[in-house]
């Protein structure tokens, strides 16, 4: 399967590249009042408003101190979601492995369920 | 050949042609304006066989075709129709009606209903099998109803199709020949192909031409037949064209996939957001913003339909199911100008016929018990639209028995989805939101009822996912209200463009009632609540950066207040620390996970790609 890879701390992440619509350099970020907390706010892209997900906090990761950072914006029907993602992110064929995982180059990476993450991150709390 | 391309367009086609046919069943009126109605449901119908045959829809087209010769029966004979004729008609357009909405879903046909009205119709054709009276003219059968509208003795339009003799050299000239002869017997309104094309020489032997003869039918298919490079030809009478004149030019309409519209619409809006962010002066870029805008409002405006494209079907509805269950109720609906986008209707259908269905089924009380309760006998299911600001809300309410939040309870710990406990901390109006959990309507009553499994959870994930929101009101003995609050999705508004904390904000103008200045003496505070004097009234206000819980530091003079009604229906004030100016905005409902957010219609992209969070004042949590 072709998967987005990255790290958040030391942790290996992965998402499946069908659920993904675009990666792109984090820009602007617009704060929501009254947002969930795993919500960072709206940046824009192609002229609309998206919603962008802080990722590392949802998953209980503490923010890389890096400078990269991008934004994932998630395919249909999750169109207007993103994900916040304060790394290198690479893509490549991973094969399946046991519970949600994939091994990608022979190390294994959690499989992140996007749909999951969404619905987590409308959460009040 | 997989039709399943022209499938959408079948559909939307199929529905127009049943709208206006149901519209002409309801009220077939006297006399001459009852030729004309059933001249014209004719002509619907007879449309609607035709598409359904060459999607290959048999039944339908089958059903569809009893029908029409009825009408064709009941249109020449002029006589006195058995009684419940028209309501076996207008079960026919009905049944056809649900046939394309299986078509659209692509589910098998439910042949048990249409058998059933089939043989119905063939009873009050007397036993005369349909389909035994085709032309002699008609081979292929598609004119056989239609043979009554140009009796044998009237002279009229026709549609000719000519197979032209083969056996000869130069067929093109041959075509030719034809049409100068044909053109004698009358008028030739339509060549098909164009007489441009057979001069290219290239002809495949088959001619179609539409003729306003001068001769009766039967004189014209003698005079026709006589022609000796015709080998073969069907005569089938058509409308004559409105305009008399062939060459006249015609404002044609053209159907338009609405994804294809969307689509267009998009790129017309990227189109504006890119243009605002060049950095250029001059007329050009001002002659090209203009015509970009100018483009999108075209766009809108051919998305918009009236909502009675919808309230025809939710009537109808009603009607049949009420009839049904042997209840009487009676739709009302306001609203039917208000326009909406098309793409968001196409949407909302479903989940209003599901909660029109509800009213009339689980609402509406048998006319005894409403006898009992002191009511009049007839139930009232009331569909309301209304534009609000930059959102739309539908409501459906009725007279009926209303929702009683106790049994709700009860229904919901059999069902396994509450247990005694949380029932018990439950509060009534919260228990009213019970019905809209997955697996609360039984599997026996979506069958039933509903036909077709859409429950009220799946009315509130609909409504949702749209941004909208469902409310539930009832009160037990009194009725049920529903309201649908729905944002009009893409569309321009004018808004304020407001500060607070050090944040922008845009305020749909519709959205409030006025706009005033405030200062510390017209002010009250009372139980922790501060209030504004204006004259003998008294308006609550909150500061937008308390109701935001925002943090930044005050700006601007102060004191600016947006008066606005919130959905309690209460005259609330909001202050805000500066109002900027007027702004014509795009609102976009907010993606997810904020999709559901209080207090927001959506927002907005700016022309330097900054983005404005578009409040909804009437929503805005307020303690």
């Amino acid at each position: 399967m072709d998967l987005l890879y990255f790290r958040l701390g030391a942790a290996p992440y992965a998402i499946p590249l069908e659920r993904v619509a675009e990666v792109a350099p984090a820009g602007p970020i617009h704060p929501v009042p009254l947002s969930p907390p795993a919500v960072l706010g709206l940046a824009e892209r192609r002229g609309r408003p998206i919603a962008v997900i802080d990722l590392p906090r949802l998953l209980d990761r503490e923010p890389a101190g890096g400078t990269v950072a991008h934004v994932v914006r998630l395919a249909s029907p999750l169109d207007g979601a993103a994900l916040w993602v304060p790394s290198e992110i690479s893509s490549g064929t991973g094969t399946p492995a046991e519970a949600g995982h994939a091994s990608i180059d022979g190390r294994d990476h959690l499989v992140l369920d996007t749909e999951a993450l969404v619905k987590r991150a409308a959460a009040p709390l | 050949m997989d039709l399943t391309p022209y499938l959408d367009l079948f559909v939307a086609e199929a529905r127009d042609h049943l709208g206006a046919a149901c519209e002409l069943a309801g009220s077939l009126g006297e006399g001459e304006a009852r030729d004309a109605a059933l001249a014209q449901l004719f002509r619907h119908v007879h449309s609607i066989k035709g598409m359904a045959a060459s999607m290959g829809f048999a039944a339908m087209s089958a059903l569809a075709h009893d029908a029409e010769s009825l009408m064709d029966r009941l249109r020449q004979t002029r006589a006195v129709p058995e009684p419940g004729t028209e309501r076996v008609l207008r079960d026919a357009l009905a049944c056809l009606e649900r046939m394309v909405d299986r078509a659209e879903r692509k589910d098998a046909v439910d042949d048990a209903e249409r058998a059933a009205l089939q043989d119905g119709l063939r009873r009050l054709l007397g036993g005369h099998p349909a389909r035994a009276g085709a032309a002699p003219l008609d081979p292929g059968g598609s004119a056989g109803p239609a043979r009554a509208a140009a009796g044998p003795e009237s002279s009229g339009c026709f549609k000719i199709a000519v197979i032209v003799r083969r056996d000869r050299s130069f067929p093109a000239v041959r075509a030719a020949i034809v049409i100068g002869k044909l053109a004698r017997l009358g008028k030739l309104v339509r060549i098909d192909p164009p007489m441009a094309a057979l001069r290219t020489g290239r002809f495949d032997g088959r001619l179609a031409v539409t003729i306003a003869a001068h001769l009766p039918a039967r004189a014209l298919a003698a005079r026709v037949s006589a022609v000796e490079e015709i080998e073969t030809f069907t005569m089938v009478p058509v409308e004559a064209p409105r305009s008399r004149d062939a060459s006249a030019p015609v404002t044609a309409s053209l159907r338009v996939r609405s994804d294809r519209l969307d689509a267009l619409l998009e790129d017309v809006l990227e189109l504006m957001s890119s243009l605002g962010r060049i950095d250029a002066a001059g007329r050009e870029i001002e002659t090209t913003r203009r015509l970009a805008r100018r483009a999108y409002d075209a766009l809108v405006e051919m998305r918009l339909v009236p909502f009675e494209v919808a309230s025809q079907r939710l009537s109808r509805e009603a009607d049949a199911l009420s009839r049904r269950l042997g209840k009487g109720a009676a739709v009302e609906v306001e609203g039917q100008e208000v326009k909406l986008d098309r793409s968001l209707l196409e949407r909302i259908i479903d989940p209003l016929l599901h909660m029109v269905r509800n009213a009339v089924d689980h609402g509406i009380e048998s006319a005894e018990t409403r006898k009992a309760a002191r009511k009049p006998a007839v139930g009232r299911v009331r569909i309301r639209v209304a534009r609000l600001a930059s959102r739309l809300s539908i409501t459906v309410e009725d007279d009926g028995r209303g929702l009683d939040p106790r049994r709700l309870k009860q229904t919901a710990i059999e069902r396994g989805l509450l247990t005694p406990a949380e029932a018990v901390r439950l509060a009534d109006p919260a228990a009213l939101s019970l019905i809209t959990l997955p697996g609360f309507t039984t599997a026996e009553e979506t069958t039933e009822v509903s036909g077709r499994g859409v429950g009220m959870d799946v009315v509130k994930t609909t409504v949702e996912a749209l941004g909208g929101r469902l409310r539930i009101e009832s009160r037990p003995g009194r009725g049920t209200r529903l309201e649908l609050s729905l944002p009009a999705t893409v569309a321009l508004v004018q808004t304020y463009v407001v500060r607070a904390a050090g944040m922008s904000f845009a305020v749909p103008l519709a959205s409030l009632g006025r706009m005033a200045s405030m200062d510390d003496h017209s002010t009250t505070w009372r139980d922790g609540r501060r209030y504004w004097n204006v004259g003998a009234e008294e308006i609550p206000v909150w500061a937008l950066r308390d109701v935001l819980r925002l943090h930044g530091p005050a700006e601007g003079r102060g004191g600016m207040v947006l008066i606005g009604e919130a959905a309690s229906g209460a005259t609330v004030g909001i202050e805000v620390e500066e109002i900027v100016g007027r702004r014509e905005v795009v609102v976009r409902p907010l993606p997810p996970p904020v999709s559901g957010l209080a207090g927001y219609s959506g927002a907005a992209v700016l022309d330097d790609g900054g983005i404005v969070l578009v409040l909804d004042p009437a929503n805005l949590p307020l303690d």
